[in-house]
């Protein structure tokens, strides 16, 4: 398992934009997206998760805006950007290249 | 319970830098962490495990800290914004001098007698140099990015920051000489032409200038493009 979540972590900022090509989302949300499709096995720390938040924004990949609820506490928006989209590209391929490879060597 | 969790967040951010991002950070994990408590309890879990199963899932907080101490390409340093402020505002009172003395050029051509036209296109060319540091300035000005560190990890993000970081000073560079030499081609014009008076000719200078951007901007794309190689 420890390896498995390394992995994971490794892709964190990958599995983000995947997501928010879906929707613009919040920490949370994203978070409870991740366990719905892992079949719960597997979530973010929140740590893990904010500190990618605050690289992709810094990389331009994603934006940020303050959600307009009427009830509660106002949540932070993420959408993915053009840039956000061509990053998820080149690193989808980077990853079936990957892939492939150690599904060679490890047969 | 809402208030442990936010209290537990107070002591996790109490050695993190004190800035907007951060804040807004905490925030924005404490309502997550409250969001998840609220579902967990609405999915049957106890008060004491759902608290408990929040705290375990923040994970290592002190790995965010880097991140919000307003490295980003639009804030600066304190020092730098103060120097920034600075050269703002310099930059602002010379303008303000450089009209006031083409507005005394006018008086001083009305109340002395001296030739109107002389006078007034003499002191609109000195008006036009003391434009020049300003402009000067606050090209400067725009152009402090601060410079982006490499951190040990390389990863995709941190490239694109950087190929960012570099095409932004590329950007800054090449409108600090575009703006100089329309700058310089103007101070020629006024100068040559008060002093030939060949008003009909003069405004050739105008096109050369132009054609000097254009080489300019040429020979620098032609640079980087070599350089990015």
């Amino acid at each position: 398992m420890s390896i498995t979540s390394d992995i994971l972590r490794g892709h964190t900022e990958a599995i983000i934009l995947a997501n928010l090509l879906e929707q613009d989302s919040y920490g949370y949300q994203i978070n409870k997206d991740i366990m719905k499709k892992t079949n719960n096995t597997y979530e973010l720390k929140e740590a893990t998760l904010y500190s990618a938040f605050r690289r992709l924004e810094q990389a331009g990949c994603i934006r940020t805006y303050w959600g307009d609820e009427t009830v509660g506490a106002r949540r932070r928006y993420y959408a993915i950007t053009e840039d956000g989209r061509k990053a998820y590209q080149g690193y989808k391929q980077e990853w079936q290249e990957a892939k492939e490879i150690i599904d060679k060597l490890l047969k | 319970m809402d208030e442990r969790i936010r209290q537990h967040f107070n002591t996790i951010f109490a050695e993190a830098p004190k800035t907007r991002m951060a804040l807004d950070l905490k925030q924005e994990m404490t309502q997550s962490a409250i969001d998840k408590y609220n579902d967990m309890v609405a999915d049957g879990y106890s008060e004491e495990d759902a608290y408990q199963n929040v705290i375990d899932s923040i994970g290592d907080v002190t790995e965010l800290f880097p991140e919000v101490e307003e490295k980003n390409l639009f804030a600066l340093p304190e020092k730098d914004r103060k120097k920034k402020a600075m050269l703002t505002a310099c930059a602002v009172g010379l303008y303000i001098f450089a009209g006031a003395i083409f507005l005394a050029s006018g008086m001083l051509s009305e109340g002395f007698g001296f030739d109107e036209h002389i006078v007034m296109t003499y002191g609109f060319v000195l008006a036009i140099i003391i434009c020049i540091p300003p402009t000067v300035m606050l090209v400067y000005a725009a152009n402090m990015y601060p410079g982006y560190t490499k951190r040990e990890k390389q990863d995709m993000v941190d490239q694109i920051k950087e190929v960012n970081h570099r095409t932004n000073r590329e950007k800054a560079v090449l409108k600090t000489i575009r703006s100089l030499i329309w700058t310089i081609a103007l101070i020629i014009y006024f100068t040559i032409s008060i002093s030939t008076f060949a008003w009909n000719v003069t405004w050739i200078i105008f096109l050369i200038a132009a054609c000097v951007q254009k080489i300019v901007q040429l020979v620098f794309e032609l640079r980087t493009e070599e350089k990015h190689l």
